[in-house]
Protein backbone atom coordinates (compact mmCIF):
# COMPACT_ATOMS: atom_id res chain seq x y z
CA UNK A 1 0.00 0.00 0.00
CA UNK A 2 1.03 3.35 -0.84
CA UNK A 3 1.10 6.65 1.49
CA UNK A 4 -2.63 6.33 1.24
CA UNK A 5 -5.01 3.57 0.71
CA UNK A 6 -6.94 2.99 -2.53
CA UNK A 7 -10.45 4.19 -0.33
CA UNK A 8 -8.31 7.01 1.23
CA UNK A 9 -7.87 8.21 -2.35
CA UNK A 10 -10.59 7.98 -3.65
CA UNK A 11 -11.92 10.13 -0.22
CA UNK A 12 -9.09 13.04 -0.62
CA UNK A 13 -10.12 12.74 -4.58
CA UNK A 14 -13.49 13.56 -4.48
CA UNK A 15 -13.75 16.23 -2.09
CA UNK A 16 -10.93 18.08 -3.25
CA UNK A 17 -12.44 18.03 -6.74
CA UNK A 18 -15.48 20.13 -5.73
CA UNK A 19 -12.75 22.47 -3.88
CA UNK A 20 -12.47 26.32 -5.42
CA UNK A 21 -8.52 25.99 -5.04
CA UNK A 22 -8.24 29.52 -5.21
CA UNK A 23 -10.66 30.99 -2.94
CA UNK A 24 -10.06 28.00 -0.11
CA UNK A 25 -6.57 29.08 -0.71
CA UNK A 26 -6.56 32.67 0.22
CA UNK A 27 -8.89 31.82 3.28
CA UNK A 28 -6.27 29.44 4.73
CA UNK A 29 -3.74 31.79 4.33
CA UNK A 30 -5.86 34.08 5.85
CA UNK A 31 -7.16 32.14 8.62
CA UNK A 32 -3.38 31.21 9.44
CA UNK A 33 -2.53 35.13 9.72
CA UNK A 34 -5.22 35.68 11.98
CA UNK A 35 -5.31 32.70 14.30
CA UNK A 36 -1.39 31.95 14.22
CA UNK A 37 -0.13 35.63 13.83
CA UNK A 38 3.14 35.39 14.56
CA UNK A 39 3.18 33.65 11.19
CA UNK A 40 2.85 37.52 10.00
CA UNK A 41 6.46 37.54 10.17
CA UNK A 42 7.24 36.17 6.54
CA UNK A 43 4.63 38.77 5.23
CA UNK A 44 5.56 42.23 6.29
CA UNK A 45 5.34 43.27 2.92
CA UNK A 46 2.06 42.53 2.43
CA UNK A 47 0.43 45.78 3.71
CA UNK A 48 -2.30 45.79 6.16
CA UNK A 49 -2.70 42.72 8.69
CA UNK A 50 -4.31 44.66 11.48
CA UNK A 51 -7.46 42.90 11.63
CA UNK A 52 -8.88 39.26 10.87
CA UNK A 53 -11.05 41.48 8.62
CA UNK A 54 -7.90 43.61 7.16
CA UNK A 55 -6.25 40.16 6.77
CA UNK A 56 -9.00 38.20 4.88
CA UNK A 57 -9.51 41.10 2.22
CA UNK A 58 -6.09 41.75 1.75
CA UNK A 59 -5.26 41.37 -1.94
CA UNK A 60 -1.85 40.34 -1.32
CA UNK A 61 -2.98 37.13 1.14
CA UNK A 62 -5.79 36.09 -1.25
CA UNK A 63 -2.95 36.40 -3.89
CA UNK A 64 -0.42 33.82 -2.10
CA UNK A 65 -2.76 31.70 -0.63
CA UNK A 66 -3.99 30.98 -4.36
CA UNK A 67 -0.24 29.89 -5.10
CA UNK A 68 0.47 28.04 -2.73
CA UNK A 69 -2.70 25.98 -2.49
CA UNK A 70 -2.09 25.43 -6.47
CA UNK A 71 0.92 24.19 -5.20
CA UNK A 72 -0.39 22.28 -2.82
CA UNK A 73 -3.46 20.61 -5.17
CA UNK A 74 -0.41 20.08 -8.09
CA UNK A 75 1.30 17.64 -4.84
CA UNK A 76 -2.06 15.93 -4.93
CA UNK A 77 -1.73 14.66 -8.05
CA UNK A 78 1.48 13.09 -6.60
CA UNK A 79 0.60 11.54 -3.67
CA UNK A 80 2.41 8.54 -3.47
CA UNK A 81 5.91 10.44 -4.06
CA UNK A 82 5.32 13.31 -1.92
CA UNK A 83 8.92 13.84 -1.00
CA UNK A 84 9.72 13.96 -4.89
CA UNK A 85 7.44 16.39 -5.64
CA UNK A 86 8.13 19.46 -3.44
CA UNK A 87 11.92 18.51 -2.95
CA UNK A 88 12.50 21.89 -4.93
CA UNK A 89 10.27 23.27 -3.00
CA UNK A 90 11.68 22.08 0.10
CA UNK A 91 14.47 23.78 -0.44
CA UNK A 92 13.18 27.03 -1.51
CA UNK A 93 11.93 27.17 1.48
CA UNK A 94 14.94 26.91 3.37
CA UNK A 95 17.33 28.15 1.72
CA UNK A 96 15.74 30.91 0.71
CA UNK A 97 12.50 31.79 2.71
CA UNK A 98 13.94 30.40 5.89
CA UNK A 99 10.68 28.82 6.96
CA UNK A 100 10.00 27.00 10.51
CA UNK A 101 8.39 23.69 8.72
CA UNK A 102 6.41 23.94 12.13
CA UNK A 103 4.12 26.73 9.69
CA UNK A 104 3.56 23.64 7.26
CA UNK A 105 1.76 21.83 10.04
CA UNK A 106 -0.09 24.57 11.67
CA UNK A 107 -1.45 25.65 7.81
CA UNK A 108 -2.25 22.23 7.23
CA UNK A 109 -4.72 22.35 10.25
CA UNK A 110 -5.93 25.34 9.25
CA UNK A 111 -6.61 23.95 5.85
CA UNK A 112 -8.34 21.32 7.62
CA UNK A 113 -10.50 23.46 9.28
CA UNK A 114 -11.22 25.56 6.79
CA UNK A 115 -12.50 22.75 4.70
CA UNK A 116 -14.72 21.56 7.24
CA UNK A 117 -16.16 24.92 7.02
CA UNK A 118 -16.90 24.32 3.59
CA UNK A 119 -18.48 21.02 3.76
CA UNK A 120 -20.08 21.08 6.98
CA UNK A 121 -21.26 16.78 7.24
CA UNK A 122 -19.39 16.03 4.38
CA UNK A 123 -16.35 16.35 5.77
CA UNK A 124 -17.14 13.26 8.24
CA UNK A 125 -14.38 11.44 10.24
CA UNK A 126 -13.04 9.26 8.13
CA UNK A 127 -12.36 12.44 5.38
CA UNK A 128 -10.91 14.40 7.77
CA UNK A 129 -8.83 11.48 8.80
CA UNK A 130 -7.61 11.25 5.44
CA UNK A 131 -6.46 14.71 4.63
CA UNK A 132 -4.86 14.59 8.00
CA UNK A 133 -2.42 12.15 6.48
CA UNK A 134 -2.52 14.46 3.30
CA UNK A 135 -1.37 17.74 5.39
CA UNK A 136 0.98 15.69 7.19
CA UNK A 137 2.71 14.14 4.36
CA UNK A 138 2.98 17.62 2.49
CA UNK A 139 4.37 19.13 5.58
CA UNK A 140 6.90 16.70 5.90
CA UNK A 141 7.91 16.30 2.53
CA UNK A 142 8.12 20.20 2.35
CA UNK A 143 10.35 19.62 5.61
CA UNK A 144 12.39 17.00 4.18
CA UNK A 145 15.83 18.87 2.58
CA UNK A 146 16.06 21.18 5.33
CA UNK A 147 19.66 20.87 6.59
CA UNK B 1 2.98 23.34 35.57
CA UNK B 2 4.04 25.63 38.79
CA UNK B 3 7.63 25.55 40.06
CA UNK B 4 7.50 24.27 43.57
CA UNK B 5 9.82 26.22 46.67
CA UNK B 6 11.74 22.64 46.19
CA UNK B 7 12.09 23.51 42.37
CA UNK B 8 13.01 27.14 42.69
CA UNK B 9 15.51 25.94 45.10
CA UNK B 10 17.48 23.48 43.12
CA UNK B 11 17.87 25.86 39.77
CA UNK B 12 18.87 28.60 41.99
CA UNK B 13 21.62 26.15 43.33
CA UNK B 14 22.32 25.44 39.94
CA UNK B 15 22.44 28.48 38.58
CA UNK B 16 24.56 30.30 41.24
CA UNK B 17 26.99 27.23 40.73
CA UNK B 18 27.54 27.81 36.79
CA UNK B 19 28.37 31.75 37.36
CA UNK B 20 30.46 33.33 34.99
CA UNK B 21 30.06 30.41 32.52
CA UNK B 22 25.95 31.01 31.67
CA UNK B 23 27.14 33.13 28.41
CA UNK B 24 29.62 30.03 27.31
CA UNK B 25 26.37 27.55 28.29
CA UNK B 26 24.07 29.72 26.56
CA UNK B 27 26.54 29.64 23.04
CA UNK B 28 26.90 25.93 23.31
CA UNK B 29 22.87 25.14 23.79
CA UNK B 30 22.74 27.29 21.26
CA UNK B 31 24.94 25.53 19.03
CA UNK B 32 23.62 22.00 19.98
CA UNK B 33 19.98 23.30 18.82
CA UNK B 34 20.82 24.08 15.91
CA UNK B 35 23.27 21.26 14.87
CA UNK B 36 20.24 18.79 16.21
CA UNK B 37 17.04 20.57 15.09
CA UNK B 38 18.49 22.20 11.60
CA UNK B 39 15.17 23.49 11.41
CA UNK B 40 15.86 26.04 14.35
CA UNK B 41 18.15 27.76 11.76
CA UNK B 42 15.45 29.15 9.69
CA UNK B 43 15.32 31.82 12.50
CA UNK B 44 19.08 32.94 11.79
CA UNK B 45 19.10 34.02 7.94
CA UNK B 46 21.50 36.60 8.66
CA UNK B 47 23.92 35.20 11.42
CA UNK B 48 26.94 33.28 10.99
CA UNK B 49 25.89 30.20 12.91
CA UNK B 50 29.61 28.31 12.54
CA UNK B 51 31.31 26.58 15.47
CA UNK B 52 32.69 29.69 17.52
CA UNK B 53 30.21 32.23 15.56
CA UNK B 54 30.91 35.73 17.75
CA UNK B 55 26.98 36.21 17.13
CA UNK B 56 25.67 33.55 18.98
CA UNK B 57 27.58 34.06 21.75
CA UNK B 58 25.83 37.43 22.31
CA UNK B 59 6.08 29.27 24.27
CA UNK B 60 4.16 31.83 24.01
CA UNK B 61 2.36 33.10 27.01
CA UNK B 62 -0.77 33.16 25.07
CA UNK B 63 -3.58 35.40 27.32
CA UNK B 64 -7.07 35.53 26.49
CA UNK B 65 -7.99 39.24 25.81
CA UNK B 66 -11.80 40.34 26.70
CA UNK B 67 -12.89 40.28 22.64
CA UNK B 68 -11.27 36.23 23.26
CA UNK B 69 -14.15 35.77 26.04
CA UNK B 70 -16.66 37.82 24.72
CA UNK B 71 -16.43 35.47 21.20
CA UNK B 72 -16.03 31.94 23.01
CA UNK B 73 -19.01 32.87 25.12
CA UNK B 74 -21.46 33.50 22.05
CA UNK B 75 -20.33 30.84 20.39
CA UNK B 76 -20.29 28.34 23.15
CA UNK B 77 -23.99 29.58 23.87
CA UNK B 78 -25.42 29.07 20.44
CA UNK B 79 -24.14 25.22 20.81
CA UNK B 80 -26.25 25.67 23.40
CA UNK B 81 -27.91 21.69 24.19
CA UNK B 82 -25.93 20.05 21.37
CA UNK B 83 -22.71 20.52 22.93
CA UNK B 84 -22.39 16.83 24.32
CA UNK B 85 -23.31 15.62 20.74
CA UNK B 86 -20.44 17.53 19.58
CA UNK B 87 -17.96 16.30 22.04
CA UNK B 88 -18.84 12.73 21.12
CA UNK B 89 -18.11 13.92 17.71
CA UNK B 90 -14.74 15.70 18.29
CA UNK B 91 -13.31 12.00 20.12
CA UNK B 92 -14.67 10.44 17.04
CA UNK B 93 -12.81 12.96 14.94
CA UNK B 94 -9.68 12.08 17.43
CA UNK B 95 -9.66 8.59 17.20
CA UNK B 96 -9.76 8.40 13.51
CA UNK B 97 -7.91 11.44 12.65
CA UNK B 98 -5.01 10.49 15.34
CA UNK B 99 -5.08 6.60 16.11
CA UNK B 100 -2.27 6.64 18.52
CA UNK B 101 -4.69 8.88 20.98
CA UNK B 102 -6.78 4.97 20.96
CA UNK B 103 -4.28 4.18 23.81
CA UNK B 104 -6.05 5.97 26.58
CA UNK B 105 -9.28 3.96 25.84
CA UNK B 106 -8.06 0.34 25.57
CA UNK B 107 -11.58 -0.40 27.87
CA UNK B 108 -13.86 1.65 25.75
CA UNK B 109 -15.88 0.19 22.37
CA UNK B 110 -14.82 3.39 20.13
CA UNK B 111 -17.18 2.10 17.10
CA UNK B 112 -19.21 4.90 15.40
CA UNK B 113 -22.46 5.35 18.08
CA UNK B 114 -20.69 4.00 21.02
CA UNK B 115 -22.70 4.83 23.78
CA UNK B 116 -19.04 5.28 25.95
CA UNK B 117 -17.81 7.50 24.00
CA UNK B 118 -21.10 9.57 23.65
CA UNK B 119 -20.87 9.18 27.15
CA UNK B 120 -17.56 10.62 27.41
CA UNK B 121 -17.91 13.10 24.91
CA UNK B 122 -20.91 14.57 27.09
CA UNK B 123 -18.30 15.06 30.17
CA UNK B 124 -15.49 17.20 27.99
CA UNK B 125 -18.72 19.10 26.98
CA UNK B 126 -19.99 19.66 30.26
CA UNK B 127 -16.11 20.54 31.64
CA UNK B 128 -15.72 22.92 29.14
CA UNK B 129 -18.97 24.28 29.72
CA UNK B 130 -17.71 25.15 32.96
CA UNK B 131 -14.60 26.07 31.79
CA UNK B 132 -16.59 28.95 29.76
CA UNK B 133 -18.70 30.21 32.71
CA UNK B 134 -14.86 30.50 34.52
CA UNK B 135 -12.64 31.88 31.68
CA UNK B 136 -11.46 34.31 34.61
CA UNK B 137 -9.70 31.98 36.79
CA UNK B 138 -9.43 28.52 35.01
CA UNK B 139 -6.95 27.25 37.32
CA UNK B 140 -9.43 27.92 40.19
CA UNK B 141 -12.60 26.14 37.97
CA UNK B 142 -10.59 23.42 36.52
CA UNK B 143 -8.15 22.87 39.84
CA UNK B 144 -9.62 18.80 40.40
CA UNK B 145 -9.76 18.02 36.69
CA UNK B 146 -6.40 19.69 36.54
CA UNK B 147 -5.30 17.31 39.67
CA UNK B 148 -7.35 13.88 37.77
CA UNK B 149 -5.07 14.59 34.52
CA UNK B 150 -1.99 14.91 36.78
CA UNK B 151 -2.07 12.09 38.87
CA UNK B 152 -4.40 9.37 37.69
CA UNK B 153 -5.14 9.82 33.45
CA UNK B 154 -1.88 11.16 32.70
CA UNK B 155 -2.65 12.02 29.09
CA UNK B 156 0.44 13.12 27.19
CA UNK B 157 0.31 16.60 26.56
CA UNK B 158 0.23 16.50 22.99
CA UNK B 159 -2.61 14.91 22.88
CA UNK B 160 -4.66 17.48 23.84
CA UNK B 161 -3.66 19.71 20.57
CA UNK B 162 -5.29 16.82 18.70
CA UNK B 163 -8.44 16.86 20.98
CA UNK B 164 -8.48 20.58 20.45
CA UNK B 165 -8.07 21.04 17.03
CA UNK B 166 -10.94 17.87 16.06
CA UNK B 167 -13.41 20.28 18.54
CA UNK B 168 -12.90 23.32 16.04
CA UNK B 169 -13.28 20.97 13.42
CA UNK B 170 -16.57 20.01 14.64
CA UNK B 171 -17.99 23.40 15.81
CA UNK B 172 -16.53 24.61 12.06
CA UNK B 173 -18.57 21.84 10.78
CA UNK B 174 -21.79 22.79 12.34
CA UNK B 175 -21.63 26.45 12.78
CA UNK B 176 -20.23 27.84 10.03
CA UNK B 177 -21.86 31.18 10.61
CA UNK B 178 -19.90 31.44 13.74
CA UNK B 179 -16.87 29.79 13.05
CA UNK B 180 -15.59 33.62 11.50
CA UNK B 181 -11.68 33.60 11.68
CA UNK B 182 -11.85 35.72 14.75
CA UNK B 183 -13.59 33.38 16.25
CA UNK B 184 -11.71 30.76 15.09
CA UNK B 185 -8.94 32.21 16.32
CA UNK B 186 -10.84 32.97 19.96
CA UNK B 187 -11.51 28.92 20.17
CA UNK B 188 -7.88 28.51 19.48
CA UNK B 189 -6.55 30.04 22.30
CA UNK B 190 -9.42 28.80 24.67
CA UNK B 191 -8.60 25.64 23.97
CA UNK B 192 -4.71 26.18 24.42
CA UNK B 193 -5.88 27.64 27.75
CA UNK B 194 -7.82 24.96 28.38
CA UNK B 195 -5.14 22.40 28.24
CA UNK B 196 -1.96 24.70 30.15
CA UNK B 197 -4.27 24.25 32.90
CA UNK B 198 -5.39 20.38 32.64
CA UNK B 199 -1.41 19.79 32.34
CA UNK B 200 -0.23 22.40 35.29
CA UNK B 201 0.09 19.70 37.38
CA UNK B 202 2.00 17.26 35.60
CA UNK B 203 5.60 18.14 37.22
Amino acid sequence: MGFLSAEEKGLVNGLWGKVNVDEVGGEALGRLLVVYPWTQRFFQSFGDLSSADAIMSNSKVKAHGKKVLNSFSDGLKNIDDLKGAFAKLSELHCDKLHVDPENFRLLGNVLVCVLAHHFGHDFNPQVQAAFQKVVAGVANALAHKYH
Amino acid sequence: MVLSAADKSNVKACWGKIGSHAGEYGAEALERTFCSFPTTKTYFPHFDLSHGSAQTQREPTMVLSAADKSNVKACWGKIGSHAGEYGAEALERTFCSFPTTKTYFPHFDLSHGSAQVKAHGQKVADALTQAVAHMDDLPTAMSALSDLHAYKLRVDPVNFKFLSHCLLVTLACHHPAEFTPAVHASLDKFFSAVSTVLTSKYR
